[in-house]
């Protein structure tokens, strides 16, 4: 696992193989964005799991994007998003993103935040 | 709390990433422009990771048709290439790299959905490589600067001719700006955010 995570590539899997037949994620639209972390409950299960669920409740120990996901396992983000479904569906991962109906005063709260981070670099 | 910024990221404790893993909340800015504009270049001045693709080189046949132009290119991937930048303890900034030309349109949904901006860095040799992501970005208005990436120092067009070139309305900003240079992607990312902010006041 160690050596696909350090030269990643993308799978010559074709996504209908791994994720069944299922093109939507079970759960909900996955921004490419969104963060990933496993929960209690789906670090007990990770060795119970088939290869491709379990390689994504260990790295989602720590947070990661969908983006990353999918670029450290070598998957095609549309495959990371159907099998993050099945998790979070599970209760093996939770997700973090900005809500899409977030209000004007807050999208400026945030966008401030981001030019003062910037700033400080 | 142990607090160490010298890499850009916040950390809580020993073997804990960006934000002493917790989640953030993710926001993203999505960096368009033609092969060899420098995209990948900017968004790894910015980045605390290295820059990362879902997608694998170019295809020989693929890497043929965008070499129109004879021009030199080194490394080139297609599709996604991004980074991150933890803002602070709540917010992760993601800059997402694609490829301004129409047939990565398919790309453009996903990317834009939610974005706080988009800068677009063009390349004066190869303007048309940038046309249909503005097209686009202007479609689903999304707050974008145009930012023209002043390669070995030398600007081959003057801003207005850029912006006449390129059809862009009058109150996008279009600037110069250096790939190669942290501050001064760091100064476009600003244009970028500011001119969000203008766009979401109206």
């Amino acid at each position: 696992m160690a050596d696909e995570r350090d030269h990643p590539t993308v799978s010559g899997v074709r996504p209908y193989l791994l994720t069944g037949g299922r093109v939507r994620p079970v759960a909900r639209h996955l921004p490419i964005e969104a963060q990933l972390m496993t929960t209690p409950a789906g670090q007990s299960a990770s060795g119970r799991l088939t290869y491709e669920h379990r390689d994504i409740v260990e790295l989602c120990r720590r947070p990661y994007s969908v983006a990353e996901v999918a670029a450290h396992l070598g998957l095609h983000t549309g495959v990371v998003r159907v099998l993050a479904g099945d998790l979070i569906g599970l209760g093996y991962l939770t997700v973090h993103a900005q809500p899409r109906m977030t209000g004007r005063r807050e999208r400026e709260v945030i966008i401030e935040r981001v030019i003062r981070g910037l700033r400080a670099i | 709390m142990d607090f160490a910024r010298s890499d850009g990221v916040a950390r809580t404790g020993p073997g804990i990433g960006p934000g002493g893993g917790r989640p953030l909340l993710p926001v993203k800015v999505v960096v368009a422009g033609g092969f060899g504009a420098g995209k990948t270049t900017a968004v790894s001045q910015i980045s605390e990771i290295p820059v990362l693709t879902t997608e694998a080189p170019m295809t020989d046949a693929a890497s043929h048709l965008d070499d129109a132009g004879g021009l030199p290119k080194t490394t080139t991937t297609v599709a996604l290439d991004f980074g991150c930048l933890t803002i602070d303890d709540e917010i992760k900034l993601y800059l997402f790299g694609t490829p301004g030309q129409e047939r990565f349109g398919f790309m453009w949904p996903d990317l834009t959905d939610g974005a706080l901006g988009a800068l677009v860095i063009v390349d004066t040799r190869r303007m048309d490589a940038c046309y249909a992501a503005i097209d686009y970005f202007e479609r689903v208005n999304l707050p974008f600067v145009v930012a023209i990436n002043r390669f070995h120092g030398s600007l081959a067009h003057d801003l207005d001719d850029v912006r006449w070139a390129l059809d862009v309305p009058e109150k996008t900003p279009v600037i110069t700006f250096d790939a190669r240079d942290r501050a001064s992607v760091r100064d476009a990312l600003l244009v970028v955010l500011r001119r969000s902010l203008e766009v979401l006041r109206g």
